[in-house]
């Protein structure tokens, strides 16, 4: 194989790879909207960004504590820290594909580790998950 | 084509797909990628997390392009290895660590092989 077929393979390779992230980027994700009214509820409401849209896209709360987020451990309000991040994650239980279980075991907890067994370097599921993200775990 | 020299060309393109997809997925949907940034990168290089991703992104991409094209391809390799040996490490023994180690290896033997093409004087 010359170099010239080389580099058109690899070349079709880049365009063809790059096009594919690109739509799947676009296609119709599933993006649930996250539960504002729980963030605005309670001891957390004086610090919440007003500016909150439904989908939230900036750290809106900083140093939420392993205490406030076990607090939020049950169906009705389920917060679950992943990665650094705290996510209420209350209105994705009944949607989750994997079952509503998957979901409430995470809740109060540290969901790190399952987070990512499951779903790690998945941009798709990732991207699902920020759209819950309410602020960011206390270190 | 030999058939040794058709296994490289599918060991190299298979690892360029891969690459080009993380890369690529890092330079378009960045905000995904920041919850990986490791704090020591941060600590490091004294840059937003959010930055970070993209240049990563960008570097990928940069050099899984050379190697989608054959161009370098022992370099390319080496380096692309080393970089995912630090991801790895740093990710540990989780079911993704153990895949990107599978992968770091897959990619040092690239590195070792190259393209097929005059093994021993090919960089």
């Amino acid at each position: 194989m010359n170099n010239t077929t080389t580099i058109l393979i690899g070349v079709i390779l880049i365009v063809g790879i790059g096009g594919f992230v690109f739509w799947q980027r676009n296609s119709s994700l599933p993006m649930p909207t996250a539960n504002t009214e729980t963030v605005m509820q309670g001891d957390l409401a004086t610090t919440t960004d007003p500016t909150m849209t439904e989908i939230s896209t900036t750290p809106v709360v900083a140093g939420i504590t392993s205490a406030e987020v076990a607090a939020h451990g049950s169906r009705e309000s389920c917060w679950s820290t992943i990665n650094g991040n705290v996510y209420d994650l209350t209105s994705w239980i009944p949607q989750h594909p994997g079952g509503e279980q998957a979901i409430l075991q995470l809740c109060g907890t540290d969901g790190s580790g399952k987070f990512n067994r499951q779903h790690g370097g998945a941009p798709k599921q990732a991207a699902v998950l920020f759209g819950f993200k309410i602020g960011v775990a206390a270190q | 084509m030999p058939r040794t020299q058709t296994g490289l060309l599918v060991l190299r393109l298979g690892l360029a797909s891969v690459f080009l997809w993380f890369g690529f997925s890092q330079l378009l949907d960045g905000l995904s990628w920041v919850s990986w940034v490791p704090d020591w990168a941060v600590a490091f290089l004294h840059l937003p997390p959010a930055m970070i991703v993209l240049g990563n992104g960008l570097f990928e991409v940069v050099f899984d392009a050379l190697l989608a094209m054959g161009l370098w391809v022992r370099f390319v390799a080496l380096i692309l290895a080393l970089h995912l040996a630090l991801i790895t490490f740093d990710i540990g023994l989780t079911a993704i660590g153990v895949r990107d180690f599978g992968l770091t290896l897959a990619t040092v033997a690239l590195a070792l092989m190259g393209k097929g093409e005059n093994t021993e004087h090919s960089i």
